[in-house]
């Protein structure tokens, strides 16, 4: 028992210790987002995939590669355009005359880090393709299914704004990300040191790898470990179950979203040094992990209230679970 | 189904139900026939309907067809051709529901089988069908058909001897409630359906199924249940305590007492006697040593089912004079001696007669009170009642004795109809008569005394007024004939009735027991003091009292009939002892409260102090307790949950419990606690509210929480009791005094969980709609639904 929590103990040190040398590497790139970076790493350790949208030049593309060459693993980047073709992302299956076989040649996709820069300007067909192996960790070419090396994520940069020639993707598709982040402007003070660094180099060429895929599989697995009782699935179930009731959404959360609220909640405790998750846990990683499934109801638009806005008061109202007896 | 259709059916099931309250008042299969017409009425109006009649024509030809299917069924012999209805067909049927209403005036309810009085039933229930039809099809006024059903109910509420049995109410209830939401859901459905934003999840719900349908249906719903619930939850106030505990509102009939509507008096004194409080009907000064009955009135008609008041003169106007002398005694008033008393009627005693000792001489009351010469009974003459009123009289005291009541001659009657007896089934009862009184040798006082003694010790009665609310002669035989369990009604009657048989003219007097001596020689006289005697005429003497109903109730008999016929020494089996001798034996659950009351010959036992603690102090102080003992009860409950929760042993439990704790303490003190923030929330949120050297302890029990709550399920054993005492005193001593008492008499966290509580019923009646849509559902195919 004890030689157990003591390994336990040591998992978790290890687990913040490393989340704390892959968050300070990102943050020597993005400067004054500590949110969004630690969601960035929670959404790694829960084994999920990331969702990154904003207006352009925030650094979005810079956050994905950021966190991909801080960890010694192989990284794909993906520049989605509408010519994309579903083949560039899974593979294809070519024939080899030495051989006289059809040979795999493996897509974009086989990699442990995956970035799709500018996801939604690919034409809904690769789109699929590409999230059809997210959520299968698996690619299936000519009748021949390839499993996918873990760790695998996804970090998929989106931007609103340019609405022209793009495929917003659909709300099924937008449910397979674990959680989506908005980068926002920097803080002037940020963006004055960023300035001053970025401006003569590039400071990716200066990142260097803290941990590898060896040691991320590890932390996962300690992340599997982190206690979810039962009040806190409770409270987990209402909060999404809170999302179909509410007036002010067309649509509400799916199951899947109650999965992936529970999965990131666990790396969000693993993070903070503890082995079982509160309902804090839950609330902080409400917006990210249910605000981009959901669909604000046309008169929640008129009011100018967002999903992200919906949530949060739905946080602020849904109680926490009765205790059975008090 | 189209709308018309849904609230064609609504009608008739509300009629069916509201018809079921008359199931008290008639018998016979008037339910069934009434349902049937309703039914094939409601049929032709859907079928006109369908056919596009022209709207006007509908309830004709409703009309015509209920007219047509009654003279079917219950006047086929007077129909032409064996099917028009025609002239003899109306007298008839006039004739049938003249013979009804006689019928409904002669008998209480439950009214006999009888013929007209189904057709009667069948017809105005039929109506009352074809009008709610008409309002709420035709003229689509759903919500005014409930006047016709409330009327429905009035008339068994009214009438019904006792009471109508509790639950009663509901099946109109329920009918209304059907038709309401019938028409709401074709009001509705006229509109369309209802705009929604995720159209494709809920567009083929009903209409009934929005919110506005279920709300009305949970309102319906849990009204009816409130409203039968309460009433049994609730204990039997004391009326007085409330009002003046009287219902006699503007009751202008000629009904005595409290009661509202009934005009036979006995009823009123049978409700008088079983009711929950027994308020002051009047207190009297003066007259014989150990009081005087009261009497009201004479109820000296029989008409082979009921005493009533036989058809009265004007009256004679009362003078400063003396009055007419009593009726029947042919001595020499002047040498009478005669009583002064002053009588105060209590306001709450709504009666048309005056209380009177019997035979009166003269009396205060003038201008709108008359007096009957033959009874000598007083009487408002433009429907005023005595309540409230005090007035001076003079009474005779009849010089009676046994001996000058066995001497007076016999045959003499006084007037036509107090010596009538019914013809029928009178066999049993004239046997009855002939055994008791064969000692008597014809003489008619020994034979009236010994019927007295028949009542009182010889026949085996029990005094009782629990028993069944039925009245009239059949009441009267089973009483006389087989359980002879009664109370003074049945007694009075009984031997008055027996009287007659024996030859002896009777009447059933009706009024009060002496009641109770106070101080300063008055007399209180109560509701439950109301008694029915029996009178009885002698030539010369006039008319005389005499006390059938056993000493469980009046314990002594009137003077003059006492040693006058020879008793049997043994009274065996009776369930009373002998004449004169108060109740000492009796079963105890028959003894009434009223029992206190007994009159006292010699006028000793004087119990009533008539100090300020017996005259309302007393129930003052009471109610004044229980006010005490009812708002200290939630801060009994709160203290008691409080000792209980820190009284847990360390542990998930315990903590809970103290976590609970903090969290009601900070509702009881007005604090903003919110069941959406998590434990560390709220222990930062504490931690601003407590002084600073208990800021850990109130973070720590966040914690502690947390640990219990969230945490790997262990055995650890957290005690956090002094950190919850510590945060807790810091929370009360930093709340305003006001909030603090606020906290003590009336804590808020009652209101939460008022809330909680209000929310399970809300999942209750949840689950009842989930179960009316399932049944919906299976019995109406969808196709016919989405036809609307």
């Amino acid at each position: 028992m004890s030689t157990t929590a003591t390994s336990s103990a040591m998992d978790f040190d290890e687990l913040t210790e490393v989340a704390g040398r892959v968050r300070r590497a990102i943050e020597t790139v993005i400067e004054g987002k500590p949110d969004v970076v630690e969601t960035a790493v929670t959404v790694l350790l829960a084994e999920g995939h990331l969702l990154i949208e904003d207006v352009p030049g925030v650094g979005k593309t810079m956050l994905a590669k950021a966190l991909a060459r801080s960890i010694d693993c192989t990284v794909r980047r993906i520049q989605f355009t509408p010519d994309l073709l579903p083949s560039d992302i899974t593979g294809v299956s070519v024939f080899n005359q030495e051989v006289r076989d059809f040979e795999f040649k493996p897509g974009a996709v086989f990699a442990n880090i995956v970035v799709g820069d500018e996801i939604n300007r690919a034409s809904p067909k690769t789109q699929a393709a590409l999230l059809e192996s997210m959520e299968e960790r698996q690619v299936t070419v000519d009748t021949t299914t390839y499993q996918l090396e873990a760790p695998f994520m996804v970090i998929a940069t989106q931007n609103p704004i340019e609405m022209e020639g793009t495929y917003p993707l659909p709300e099924a598709q937008r449910d397979r990300f674990m959680a989506r982040v908005s980068m926002g402007y920097p803080e002037p003070a940020a963006e004055l040191r960023m300035l001053d660094g970025h401006s003569a180099t590039d400071p990716l060429n200066n990142l260097q790898p803290v941990t590898d895929s060896q040691q991320v599989l590890r932390l996962v697995k300690t992340v599997h470990s982190v206690h979810v009782s039962e009040s806190v699935k409770e409270y987990a179930v209402a909060l999404v179950g809170a999302t179909r009731r509410s007036q002010e959404l067309r649509l509400g959360a799916s199951p899947r979203a109650t999965l992936h609220l529970i999965r990131a909640a666990r790396a969000a405790a693993a993070l903070d040094s503890r082995e079982f998750v509160l309902p804090d846990d839950l609330q902080e990683l409400a917006v990210p992990v249910l605000a981009h499934r959901v669909l604000p109801a046309a008169e929640a638009h008129l009011g100018g209230r967002g999903a992200s806005d919906i949530i949060t008061g739905l946080v602020a109202s849904v109680p926490l679970p009765r205790t059975r007896r008090d | 189904m189209t709308g018309h259709v849904r609230i064609s059916l609504a009608a008739w099931a509300a009629t069916v139900l509201g018809s079921l309250v008359l199931a008290p008042v008639f018998s016979g299969p008037f339910l069934f026939i009434s349902a049937f017409l309703c039914a094939l009425v409601t049929g032709t109006g859907i079928l006109l309907q369908n056919l596009r009649a022209p709207r006007i024509v509908v309830p004709v030809v409703q009309l015509a067809v209920l007219v047509e299917l009654l003279s079917l069924i219950f006047l086929r012999d007077t129909l032409r051709f064996g099917l028009v209805p025609w002239k003899e067909t109306a007298l008839e049927f006039n004739q049938q529901m003249v013979n009804a209403m006689s019928a409904i005036n002669r008998f209480s309810a439950p009214l006999p089988p009888d013929d007209h009085l189904t057709l009667f039933a069948a017809s105005v229930i039929a109506a009352t069908g074809l009008l709610i039809h008409l309002i709420a099809v035709q003229l689509r006024q759903a919500a005014w058909a409930g006047l016709l059903l409330l009327t429905m109910y009035t008339v068994p509420a009214a009438t019904v001897h006792g009471g109508l049995p509790a639950l009663l109410f509901i099946p109109p209830a329920v009918g209304y409630i059907v038709l309401l939401s019938a028409e709401g859901r074709t009001r509705l459905s006229r509109w369309g359906r209802r705009i929604s934003g995720v159209s494709h999840l809920d567009a083929s719900e009903p209409i009934e199924a929005s919110a506005l349908g279920q709300a009305g249906r949970r309102i319906g719903l849990t009204v009816i249940v409130l409203a039968a619930l309460v009433p049994a939850l609730l204990p039997t106030l004391p009326e007085g305590v409330i009002g003046n505990g009287l219902a006699g509102g503007g009751g202008s009939g000629g009904g005595i007492g409290a009661s509202i509507s009934s005009t036979d008096p006995m009823l009123d004194m049978g409700k008088n006697l079983k009711r929950g409080d027994n308020v002051t009907a009047l207190t009297y000064t003066g007259g014989p040593a150990g009081g005087t009955y009261l009497r009201l009135t004479a109820l000296d008609q029989f008409d082979g089912n009921i005493w009533r008041i036989s058809q009265r003169n004007q009256g004679q106007k009362i003078t400063n004079a003396d009055m007419l002398p009593p009726q029947g005694f042919n001595g020499d008033l002047a040498k009478v001696p005669t009583t002064k008393m002053k009588v105060e009627v209590s306001r709450s005693f709504r009666s048309q007669f005056a209380p009177v000792p019997y035979p009166l001489r003269s009396i205060s009351l003038k201008d709108r009170w008359r007096y009957d010469p033959a009874s000598l009974d007083v009487v408002s003459t433009n429907g005023g009642v005595v309540g409230g009123k005090d007035y001076n009289l003079e009474a005779y005291q009849l010089p009676l004795t046994p001996e000058l009541l066995r001497d007076t001659p016999p045959g003499a009657e006084p007037d036509s109809y107090t010596s009538q007896v019914p013809t029928s089934n009178m066999d049993e009862i004239r046997q009855l008569t002939n055994d008791v009184v064969a000692d008597a040798k014809g003489n008619r006082f020994q034979q009236a005394v010994l019927l007295q003694n028949f009542f009182r010790s010889n026949g085996n009665f029990t005094y009782s007024t629990d028993t069944d609310t039925k009245s009239g002669m059949t009441a009267l035989r089973m009483f006389l004939l087989d359980d002879r369990v009664g109370y003074c009604e049945q007694f009075a009657t009984g031997m008055a009735l027996m009287a007659r048989v024996a030859g002896i003219p009777s009447r059933v007097g009706i009024g009060f027991l002496p009641g109770q001596a106070g101080k300063d020689g008055q007399y209180v006289v109560r509701m439950h003091d109301m008694h029915a005697w029996p009178e009885l005429y002698f030539q010369g003497l006039g008319w005389v009292r005499f006390e059938p109903t056993p000493s469980a109730r009046v314990a002594t008999t009137p003077t003059w009939t006492e040693q006058a016929a020879p008793v049997p020494s043994t009274p065996t089996t009776a369930p009373t002892t002998a004449p004169t001798t108060p109740g000492a034996s009796v079963d105890p659950e028959l003894e009434r409260p009223g029992d206190r009351n007994l009159p006292d010959d010699n006028g000793l036992a004087v119990t009533e102090t008539g100090n300020w603690f017996s005259n309302g102090g007393a129930k003052a102080i009471g109610i004044g307790l229980l006010v005490v003992v009812l708002l200290g009860i939630p801060w009994l409950i709160r203290s008691l949950t409080r000792r209980r929760r820190f009284a847990r042993p360390p542990g998930r439990a315990g903590v809970e419990g103290l976590w609970a704790e903090i969290r009601d303490t900070s509702r009881d003190l007005g604090l903003d606690w919110s069941d959406s923030s998590t434990p560390r929330q709220l222990g930062e949120w504490m931690a601003g509210k407590v002084p600073e050297p208990v800021q850990p302890q109130a973070r720590r029990l966040a914690r502690g929480l947390e640990a219990v709550r969230y945490a790997v399920v262990t055995d650890v054993e957290v005690d956090l009791r002094s950190e919850a005492a510590d945060v807790r005193k810091a929370l009360w001593s930093q709340a305003k005094l006001v909030r603090r008492w606020r906290a003590r008499l009336l804590p808020p966290s009652w209101r939460w969980y008022l809330n909680r509580g209000s929310a399970e019923a809300s999942d209750l009646l949840d689950e009842f709609d989930l179960l009316l849509a399932r049944i919906r559902t299976s019995l109406v195919p969808r196709r016919s639904r989405h036809a609307d």
